[in-house]
């Protein structure tokens, strides 16, 4: 709705930001990343510090969300959250997403019979749910922040493998894919220059899925006192330690579920909006 | 004309495909042994399943054979080494049915010809470029073709791109599987007119079960019916005097102005 008076391709970055989704999603997560960064700076109260104010009061002047039930400002502990929330997603997801993308590749590239052994084996770790792996290998290795965000990403990888080797399979059925092994094209040029432009897009959308699903394993390690340690706070644990004060205290788990809910959002958003301006054919609708 | 010196571009002998659906062995190929000559077209009609784009597949390497043996130029690719192998079926290409599965959507044009250059060892982008400008103009594409993306241009102009990428390597045996099939009639004749012409020394496996393109385009044609080769000669043989009732049965099927039933 901004740009289609005019025909000029939009594929830098200011003429990304006149697609309204990308616009968007960047505005909240770049709010969210501000914040996460200058969290000590802009924070009214010491998130540790606790008896703020009185225990368990609603969102006040004072306190803009409200206190805990320790008396710990709320606003200052989710701007504080969202450093160990985001880091953690952003280094699970990118780390998975590496392996799981290079493994589903490589999968969809195998002759038939491994290719057959190396789905099962993919199928069989994917069964377990993530954060139940997660919580495997953080027991393995020890809990802590590091392992978590190691785990986490691992408990990823199966799902980007799947979802890359089912997008990279029918892509490699394509004739165009073809003409690229008839020329005797190196298979790992074929997959970086002819298959990963046309998967592109999923990959950010599952990238994002992946995103979220890396925040709530997180927040349930924490909450198992495995992940983010007390009384560091993260959106996760934040809404875990509130989770018994629900009707006596509700902001506790709408504030930092609000944070998830928009960083969430904000990725969904730029995603979609890479999607439309990286499809040809829709790069053409506008102009 | 067969037994003279020169050995041909690319020769099968008792071919064999078989797969195994729901345990019971399915063959597409059944003894298949067929050769094209250099500069030669040889036409292989036959109806869907007859196994005709499966040979086609086995020739330029996107599948394996069962049993059998493939010559290039008189030598047998299964007896040389990988690399050997590669280098012979690189001097294969092909052209395919749908023009529009056939181009990366997400390349210019001239990014996908660079590509299949570049295969071939010629990595430098601005000379490939400008390869395929003059290729580009050879099939009868607009200058600036070569900056655009696969989806602005019609099916017929799809088609001759392929074609551009097809012959950029100078390829000595290219195989077309049905590649006008999907096409209107009236850009069928542009695109067979535009292959004939740039033919040269190029040898031609025609896959197709129109048998009006076949016999206007080839020198030589083979007749395959479930997975065997039931007849080959020459397009006038063929087309005058077949032997084969099979073959009998598909010329009786094509349709003619002004025939009277």
């Amino acid at each position: 709705m901004t740009d289609t008076t005019t025909n000029h391709r939009p594929r830098r970055l200011p003429a990304a930001l006149r697609q309204w989704n990308i616009a968007v999603g960047a505005l909240i997560l770049g709010i969210v990343v501000l914040a996460a960064i200058l969290a000590p700076w802009i924070a009214p109260y010491d998130p540790f510090k606790m008896a703020s104010g009185p225990r368990l009061t609603g969102p006040s002047a004072a306190h803009w969300f409200g206190t805990d039930e320790l008396g710990r400002d709320l606003f200052s502990r989710v701007l504080l959250g969202a450093r160990l929330s985001l880091g953690i997603g952003f280094a699970a997801v990118a780390v998975g997403l590496l392996f799981g993308v290079t493994f589903g590749m490589i999968i969809a590239f195998c002759p038939e019979r491994v290719k057959a052994l190396l789905l099962r084996i993919v199928d069989v770790v994917y069964s377990f749910p993530d954060t139940l792996l997660a919580l495997a290998l953080v027991a393995f290795m020890g809990p802590g922040v590091e392992n978590a965000t190691i785990a986490i990403a691992i408990s990823l990888i199966p799902f980007y493998a799947r979802v890359t080797y089912g997008l990279a399979a029918v892509e490699r059925a394509k004739p165009y894919v073809e003409a690229a092994q008839i020329a005797q094209a190196a298979p790992a040029r074929i997959m970086r220059i002819q298959v990963l432009p046309n998967i592109l897009q999923s990959l950010i959308v599952i990238g994002s899925i992946g995103f979220s699903s890396a925040i709530l394993s997180a927040a349930g390690l924490s909450f198992l006192g495995l992940g983010v340690q007390p009384p560091s706070p993260e959106w996760g644990s934040i809404l875990a330690s509130g989770r018994n004060y629900i009707s006596r205290a509700p902001w506790i788990l709408i504030f930092p579920g609000l944070a998830i809910c928009l960083t969430v959002l904000s990725f969904n958003l730029i995603g979609d909006g890479i999607r439309d301006l990286t499809d040809p054919k829709s790069r053409r609708r506008r102009s | 004309m067969a037994d003279q010196t020169p050995a041909p571009a690319i020769e099968v002998r008792d071919l064999t495909k078989s797969f195994r659906v729901n345990g019971r062995d399915v063959h597409a190929l059944n003894g298949v042994s067929l050769a094209v000559g250099h500069a030669e077209t040889l036409g292989i009609v036959g109806e869907s399943g007859s196994g005709k784009s499966t040979l086609g597949r086995i020739v330029v390497g996107l599948e394996t054979m069962s049993s059998g043996e493939i010559l290039h130029e008189g030598t047998a690719i299964s007896g040389v080494g990988r690399a050997e192998r590669n280098a012979r079926l690189a001097k294969c290409q092909m052209i395919f049915q749908d023009p529009y599965a056939s181009l990366n959507p997400r390349m210019t044009i001239g990014r996908q010809i660079h590509e299949t250059l570049r295969a071939h060892g010629s990595r430098q982008l601005a000379h490939n470029l400008a390869t395929a400008a003059v290729l580009l103009e050879r099939v009868g594409l607009p200058q600036d073709a070569a900056g655009r993306y696969p989806h602005e241009f019609s099916g017929g102009q799809r088609q001759r791109i392929a074609i551009a990428r097809a012959i950029s390597t100078g390829p000595s045996v290219i195989v077309a599987d049905e590649a006008v099939s999907a096409l209107d009639v009236s850009i069928r004749e542009q695109i067979l007119d535009l292959m004939a012409e740039l033919k040269g020394t190029t040898s031609y496996l025609f896959i197709s079960h129109d048998m009006a393109a076949v016999a206007k385009f080839c020198d030589r044609i083979a007749v395959m019916h479930k997975g065997r080769l039931v007849e080959q000669g020459t397009t006038r043989q063929i087309i005058s005097a077949p032997q084969d009732p099979y073959t009998q049965s598909l010329l009786e099927a094509v349709p003619r102005i002004g025939r009277r039933r």
